[in-house]
């Protein structure tokens, strides 16, 4: 997608941000199209929180250009911009009632009253708020609060839609509930929302593409499948769900297959296009549910891990075994529930396999 | 022990507490005194806040306190919290520093030597630009401006750092521009500090003598003057009468500022 297309609804170019010397987003581009959902996922201190903040206009680059629906706002002030923020401290007025907080930006817009009345009580009743008009913001519960937060971002429908960790300050249930809603509700109003979050859960649940940051940097852009099951290095590896990482070097690619021997013996991966150089340090990734239990099939001598549980995590709908192989390494293994398959003791001996084109080979 | 101890603590609170007040109660005491001589108690009497009422001199002094604390009072908050908006909004910029000392300077600044500089600078300007024409109510306005603005200050300032700066911006983000959000949202998070600056700036100027007496000018004399130059002549009842108001009415302006100040932000 080129930069003078259209469809493209931000475009992020070469930001670079620092405050008193530390680099906080450094040379980040970025394209999203429109009604994308788009999460920026990282831990805290990546970097997400400030790219955010230049987007809305709240802070400044120190160079770079952002462009909203193909303009620049690099220099347009925050109250310009098509663009509202929904804070992780939510930030509504204390002082105004629910009605007037989420009114607060149309009334801005010089709107009429009646305008003003009616689009107020249509985002009332998308997030089921209604009945709270004339409470306070002192009067919600939390989650109250979130949906408020929210109606008053939305009621200027702006063109993007930024969202600082929405969901943080809820508890666990309701987090879980609001997530599909706010994924309902984005499909509705078809506006971009680009989110920003550390939970890899959150962002893998809602969006449609997740732009992985570390220290200032975008380390992948890709879609959550592509994200968990190819990821690009090993700490997206890491970030991103649980991942198994053996060591090892190169021996040769043949036949689509990359060999690579391990202290688990030799692993057969995928090549995917790849083909890293003889010799080269890389690590295969294996994901604890891709490990197969039980007979290895016939002639398999590759992919193998045998070793002794130590460690248990029952999850109700799977299962999480920590195995100690006689070489030494941790291995994750998954099993989910349901299958007739009776659940593994602790130390018992488990000998697992997986499939070539279930690991990832990272060059690093 | 536990007894022996609160004993203890309960006559070392009335003494210190009677040490400072004594003479105020003693004096609020004496008001109500029927004698003409103020250290003989006769019976007891309200003539004398008749009498006050009576004194145009004095009633002239009180309007005039009144009309000079009001309108300090306003000055030193709209300068007090636009000086404070800078030191707790703007983040670093040069001269910083330097800024915030001259903010509060006036605080620690002994009021005899303000109240000189003033003197000085009024005369000096009178001199060289015709303004402000002599001395008067307006110069000691002026002058309780300057030290009332660096208490605003600080008190609007204390409360504009614990305020969540993510009100404002979330004004900014919804379309407001600067000044709207300042009047729309940060104004409305911080009117209990702003008035009760105001007030404090009030009984500040309601009680000071030594700036007045600097920056004053014939025909222009605050109430506390009044009440210094009489006492000089001799203490009349009717000095205890209005002081006994002075201390009542301050008492109310100060509760008032504290309570509003100790109400929380909704």
């Amino acid at each position: 997608m080129t930069a003078l297309e259209p469809a493209s609804a931000v475009d992020i170019r070469a930001v670079s941000k620092s405050f008193a010397g530390v680099v906080a987003v450094d040379g980040v581009s970025l394209s999203l199209g429109r009604g994308e959902f788009f999460s920026l996922l990282g831990p805290s201190g990546s970097g997400k929180t400030t790219l955010l903040r230049i987007l809305a206009g709240l802070d400044r680059p120190d160079a770079g250009r952002v462009l909203i629906d193909g303009i620049d706002m690099t220099d347009m002030a925050p109250y310009r911009r098509p663009v509202n923020l929904m804070f992780q401290s939510y930030a509504l007025f204390p002082h105004l009632s629910v009605f007037d907080n989420v009114a607060f930006g149309l009334r801005r817009e010089g709107l009429g009253r009646d305008t003003v009345r009616r689009r107020v009580a249509d985002m009332l009743d998308l997030l089921e708020i209604g009945p709270l008009a004339a409470r306070r913001p002192h009067q919600l519960s939390g989650g109250e609060r979130q949906r408020v937060a929210l109606a008053r971002a939305l009621a200027k429908q702006p063109s993007v839609l930024l969202l600082d960790e929405p969901l943080a300050a809820l508890d666990r249930q309701l987090r879980a509930r609001t997530q599909l809603e706010l994924a309902r509700l984005q499909r509705r109003v078809g506006i971009t929302f680009i989110l920003v979050t550390h939970d890899q859960e959150e962002a893998m649940t809602l969006s449609s593409r997740i732009a992985v940051m570390r220290a200032g940097r975008v380390v992948q852009v890709d879609t959550p499948r592509m994200l968990y099951e190819r990821p690009a290095s090993r700490y997206v590896a890491e970030f991103v769900g649980t991942a198994n990482l053996f060591e090892g070097k190169v021996l040769g690619v043949a036949g689509g297959l990359i060999r690579v021997a391990t202290s688990e013996g030799d692993m057969l991966v995928a090549a995917d296009g790849t083909s890293p150089a003889t010799g080269a340090r890389v690590a295969v990734v294996v994901r604890p549910e891709k490990f197969r239990l039980g007979p290895v099939s016939a002639g398999a001598r590759h992919n193998r891990v045998s070793g002794r549980v130590r460690e248990v995590a029952y999850f109700g709908d799977h299962t999480v075994y920590r195995l100690q192989t006689a070489a030494g390494s941790a291995v994750r293994l998954a099993r989910a529930h349901g299958d007739a398959a009776p659940p593994l003791a602790m130390d018992a001996a488990v000998e697992a396999w997986w499939p070539p084109e279930s690991g990832v080979v990272l060059v690093e | 022990m536990r007894h022996r101890r609160s004993a203890w603590l309960l006559s070392v609170v009335v003494f210190g507490y009677a040490f400072l007040h004594a003479p105020i109660l003693l004096l609020i005491a004496y008001s109500f005194n029927e004698s003409r001589l103020v250290t003989v108690w006769t019976g007891f009497s309200t003539h004398w806040y008749q009498a006050l009422f009576a004194n145009p001199q004095l009633l002239a002094a009180a309007r005039l306190s009144l009309a000079i604390a009001a309108a300090s009072a306003g000055g030193a908050v709209v300068l007090g919290t636009l000086g404070a908006v800078v030191l707790a909004r703007l983040g670093s910029f040069r001269g910083r520093g330097l800024f915030a000392f001259a903010n509060a300077a006036p605080l620690v600044m002994p009021e005899i030597i303000t109240g000189l500089a003033l003197l000085l600078l009024f005369v000096a300007l009178d001199r060289t630009l015709g303004w402000p024409d002599g001395r008067g109510a307006l110069t000691i306005a002026l002058a309780h401006m300057t030290v009332a603005t660096a208490y605003a200050s600080v008190i609007v300032r204390s409360r504009l750092t614990a305020l969540d700066p993510s009100l404002e911006e979330a004004a900014l983000d919804l379309g407001a521009t600067p000044l709207v959000a300042f009047f729309l949202v940060t104004v409305p998070a911080i009117w209990p500090a702003l008035a009760a600056a105001w007030l404090l700036a009030f009984t500040l100027s309601l009680d000071d003598l030594v700036l007045a007496s600097f920056t004053s000018g014939p025909g222009a004399s605050t109430l506390p003057m009044v009440i210094y130059s009489s006492v000089r002549l001799g203490v009349s009842p009717q000095i205890n009468a209005l002081a006994t108001i002075l201390v009542v009415a301050v008492a109310l302006v100060v509760g008032l500022a504290a309570w509003l100040l100790r109400r929380r932000m909704h």
